[in-house]
């Protein structure tokens, strides 16, 4: 009993290292192997029960180590992926001098702190979800280790101890979540430099760059549209437009990323919509040709691709107004000619032989006229991919010398890339200014909006024609149009059963709960707390009004959650006779007897007596008796006892107080 | 200066003690009530507090909202963590706090009983002084009662004011520690410390005289008498108890008839605390042999006789005897 309070046991030893391996578990899926071995190793032999504290020295080799390795894994140590793993390696090393009580429990709150430094990579629902659990782990060992003897305490007892704190914190931490004060511009600055993890589109294009993306399923972006949302064929998202070809990659050029010179009305835009972007940790956002209305740190370049300046590493949303029908011409200066022509020399001879030969008839047909020319160019090559026995399929040949003769001539099969790449070669080669535009095509209705997933990924093709400018020219509908009007999963069954149609529906409904835990978790911010009050009819709500309204909401929910606790923790007992006997009380105290939880049956017997019809009295001295003789008894676990207290239980439970009536009191009170 | 300083401080204490009464006795028996239970952050709430709000700030800068959503969560567990701190001292009864005898120099055991009345468990209940660290560990659960004991060191014969004591818990969390202030309802009586190498003990007197008194006054049954708690079993006269239907013990003769009245001369030095030192290990001395032994102070006479009761008698005398 007298056992000093700071003394660690090792059932302690076991929670506090459980705790700690919960949270920093998800940051060991992210680290380098060799880190995440040697934490889970010193954790294993910090739980053995023969450990030892090291030496000093030991311990201050381990925690250099840890920080070499950390220094060398990631090339430094400052930013969010080596602080992390540095906080981590911190924790499991400070379990090395675990022996003391505030030890654990500093371990323990560190833990919580390194387990939300995780939201800095990941908020999805899932990890919130396990975090929450691992808070609630890290809760109930921190009563464990207040404890200073558990016999007769199991683990959910325990379990459901650290719930009775973190369940009722609940709907406060909720009211505190969305009125507390935001920030509207941070304290001080974001790093952006730090990328990892790059997802989607890159900023160029090789073969097996974007049918590599066919299998990824999940979301790219997701769209809202407010009034006409066009049909899939007319979804093209823009993304990075590629200039230059090597004669296997193409890429962007600088003068690409200028800003444009032209943008469109923003009151002739057509469609609305806002788009939640994922985070792909590139510096540009998708939109619908030709975006007028945009948010304010994009960029409109030249090619009409909406840049930032930072990349995008959260959870991005952002209003777009785009008009359909603006005409971009801008390809006019000399340079830009020159660069939508530019061809690899020495290469795909065939191709150039191909396009030559159509320049030839196209000249003859419309002699003069370059605009008809080109537009003749364009609908025979279409026409080639249409008639020529192509096929749009995900396994690639490798291209064994020249990778646009032999896609054009001998394989013949391939993905959305190779069409926009091999098509793009051809006009060029027959003259026609040619770029390669990448992006997304399609997405499906998931109700509320429309999901693009990375699987969505896309490249076409724009030429430009003097009199229409650049206009869009798709060179896979051609081979299998249904690719644009129906989605890529409509050509290509995906392999395996992960992407059986029932599997693809579950994962649409699941994105379903992730864009409403997007748009109204993640994404909730100093803008939309201010707008948060406008149901109540305050159009802003100032910081000072919301700091009111927090404080007049916590206390309000405080006194509630007092009183439940203080109700719930009388009624919650594990003895079931003792709840009865409360129950009783509780019936007693409906007929007007003024006794309490804490009063004796004694006392309850006396107070009872004046409210109580005598039977009815009588009935209930009985089962104070037995109740006394029960509740106290001295063999207290043997058989006969506790069919005795179960039986006396049910004429608790089955006792129904008869009040004296108030004409018998009164009829009582004259006579007397 | 320092006079003024410190006459402030006894004001202040003046004003705390005050201050401590009007919210509620702090003497048992007593129904720990709201009133009476005082909590603070600890040490290590402090860290945690310090921990969460760099939480917050960089979950509030980087718009970070699950990191601010667990960064109130642990808040406000941490601030229901104190209702469960306060209710794990609420509604205890405090039947009883006191000190048994002890010497000088000895470590006096402070014991507090403790009732649990409202069918709660209360874990990692602490016991101690209110301005020492060192406390005792104990728990209850609904409806037990339990003692525990917390050491205090002891200098002086005479009476000794026990010191402020507290109940305490930082149950659940270890974040925030609550406390109740209590103070026994007894003084502690310190015997003096018994001398390490005492001379040896005067020669018994031969007073035959006393013994037949003695003899003459006990019941018919020589050397019977009542049972009285904490006889030893083997001293109990099984037959006579049967034939008196109650518990009947051997009185245990004096191993001899001399009888012993010790004196303050006795001791042949001077110095009262020395001979009351003296006087105490001989009465020890006598008690262990089983003599029958006496104690005469000036104005004062104990009779010869034996047992623990006696024994306490006269060291109860030697603690409080004023030259």
């Amino acid at each position: 009993m007298n056992r000093a309070p700071t003394e660690l046991q090792q059932h302690m030893v076991s929670w506090v290292m459980g705790a700690t391996l919960l949270s920093i578990l998800p940051h060991l899926t992210r680290m380098s192997p060799a880190l995440s071995v040697l934490l889970l190793l010193l954790l294993a032999w910090r739980l053995h029960p023969g450990f030892k504290p090291p030496h000093w020295v030991v311990r201050s080799a381990l925690v250099i180590g840890a920080v070499l390795l950390v220094f060398w894994l990631n090339g430094g140590i400052w930013g969010r992926l080596p602080g992390s793993q540095l906080l981590c390696a911190m924790v499991v090393l400070k379990s090395m001098e675990l022996q003391r009580r505030r030890d654990a429990l500093l371990i323990v709150s560190l833990g919580f702190f390194v387990a939300a430094t995780w939201f800095l990579f990941d908020q999805s629902m899932l990890t919130f979800g396990y975090l929450i659990a691992a808070t609630w782990l890290g809760l109930t060992s921190m009563i464990v280790l207040h404890r200073e003897q558990l016999q007769g305490i199991d683990v959910p007892t325990l379990f459901r101890q650290g719930a009775l704190l973190a369940a009722p914190a609940i709907p406060i931490a909720i009211a505190l979540f969305f009125l507390f004060p935001r920030l509207s511009t941070p304290l001080w600055g974001i790093q952006g430099g730090e990328l990892e993890g790059r997802t989607g589109l890159s900023d160029s294009m090789s073969p097996g760059d974007i049918s590599s993306l066919f299998l990824d399923d999940s979301p790219a972006f997701r769209v809202k549209f407010e009034g006409p949302v066009p049909t899939m064929a007319e979804r093209y998202w823009r993304g990075p437009v590629l200039w230059q070809f090597d004669g296997r990659r193409w890429t962007q050029i600088f003068y690409g990323g200028i800003t444009a010179k032209r943008e469109p009305d923003r009151r002739d835009a057509d469609l609305r919509y806002e788009v939640e972007l994922e985070p792909h940790q590139q510096k540009w956002i998708y939109a619908l040709d030709y975006p007028a209305v945009y948010p304010e740190e994009a960029r409109l370049t030249l090619d009409y691709l909406l840049r930032t300046k930072r990349p995008i590493t959260s959870l991005k949303r952002y209003l777009i107004a785009s008009d359909t029908d603006f005409i971009d011409n801008s390809a006019t200066s000399k340079t830009l000619s020159l660069q939508a022509l530019q061809l690899p020399a020495d290469t795909a001879p065939q191709a150039h032989a191909l396009a030559a030969q159509w320049r030839a008839a196209a000249v003859q047909a419309h002699p003069g006229q370059e605009s008809d020319q080109m537009r003749m160019i364009v609908n025979t090559a279409m026409s080639y991919f249409h008639e020529q026995p192509f096929f749009y399929r995900l396994e690639m040949i490798p291209a064994l010398q020249d990778p646009i003769d032999d896609f054009l001539f001998s394989s013949r099969i391939g993905y959305c890339e190779h069409y926009a790449s091999s098509f793009t070669y051809l006009m060029r080669a027959a003259g026609v200014p040619a770029r390669v535009v990448t992006g997304y095509q399609g997405g499906i209705d998931n109700g509320d909006y429309y999901l693009i997933r990375q699987s969505d990924a896309h490249a076409w093709s724009e030429v430009w024609i003097p009199d229409s400018g650049w206009t869009r020219v798709d060179p896979t509908s051609a081979v299998a149009p249904e690719r644009v009007t129906s989605g890529s999963r409509s050509v290509i069954d995906a392999p395996g059963w992960l992407h059986a149609d029932w599997l693809v529906d579950v994962r649409n409904r699941i994105d379903v709960m992730r864009y409403w835990w997007n748009r109204n978790v993640i994404s909730f911010d100093a803008k939309s707390q201010s707008r948060l009050l406008q149901p109540l009819g305050l159009n802003y709500a100032s910081h000072t009004r919301l700091l009111l309204i927090m404080l007049a909401t916590t206390t309000l929910l405080g006194l509630g959650l007092y009183f439940w606790l203080r109700r719930s923790e009388l009624t919650s007992t594990s003895d079931p006779l003792l709840k009865a006997w409360r129950e009783l009380l509780r019936r007693l105290q409906r007929v007007g007897v003024n006794c309490q939880y804490s009063s004796t049956p004694g006392e309850v017997l006396r107070l009872a007596n004046p409210q109580l019809q005598a039977e009815s009295w009588a009935q209930l001295q009985l089962l104070v008796q037995r109740f006394l003789q029960l509740r106290y008894a001295r063999q207290f676990d043997s058989p006969q006892i506790t069919l005795a207290r179960r039986v006396l239980r049910k004429r608790l439970q089955q006792f129904r107080p008869h009040p004296v009536h108030r004409t018998s009191l009164i009829f009582n009170r004259t006579s007397a | 200066m320092l006079r003024i300083g410190s006459l402030h401080l006894t004001s202040l204490q003046q004003g705390f003690e005050n201050w401590l009464q009007r919210r509620g006795p702090l003497q048992p028996p007593l129904v720990i009530g709201y009133r009476q239970v005082y909590i603070l952050p600890t040490g290590f709430g402090v860290t945690f507090g310090v921990l969460l709000f760099a939480m917050l700030f960089g979950a509030l800068n980087y718009n970070n909202n699950a990191a601010l959503f667990m960064s109130f969560l642990l808040a406000t567990a941490a601030q229901i963590s104190t209702f469960r701190s306060w209710r794990n001292l609420s509604g205890l009864r405090i039947e009883r706090i006191s000190a048994a005898p002890v010497f000088a120099g000895d470590d006096a055991q402070i014991q507090i009983q403790v009732q649990e009345l409202q069918g709660l468990e209360r874990p990692s209940l602490q016991f101690g002084s209110a301005n020492d660290e060192s406390v005792h560990g104990f728990s209850l659960s609904g409806w037990q009662s339990a003692q525990t004991t917390v050491p205090v060191t002891t200098h002086r014969r005479g009476w000794m004011e026990l010191p402020r004591l507290v109940l305490a818990t930082s149950y659940p969390l270890g974040l925030f520690r609550a406390w109740s202030y209590l103070q026994a309802t007894q003084r502690c009586l310190v015997y003096p410390a018994p001398a390490s190498h005492p001379p040896p003990m005067p020669a018994p007197a031969q007073s035959q005289q006393l013994q037949h008194q003695r003899l003459h006054t006990e019941n018919e049954y020589e050397g019977l008498r009542d049972y009285r708690h904490g006889d030893n079993l083997k001293s109990i006269a099984w037959k006579s108890s049967a034939r008196n239907l109650k518990l009947i013990s051997r009185d245990e003769p004096p191993t001899n008839h001399n009888e012993y009245l010790f004196t303050l001369q006795d001791t042949q030095t001077v110095g009262t605390e020395q001979q009351l030192a003296i006087l105490t290990s001989w009465l020890l001395q006598a008690e262990q042999g089983r003599k029958h032994y006496g104690l005469a102070l000036p104005g004062l006479s104990l009779a010869p006789t034996h047992g623990q009761a006696h024994l306490h008698e006269c060291l109860r005398e030697l603690a409080l005897w004023q030259a």
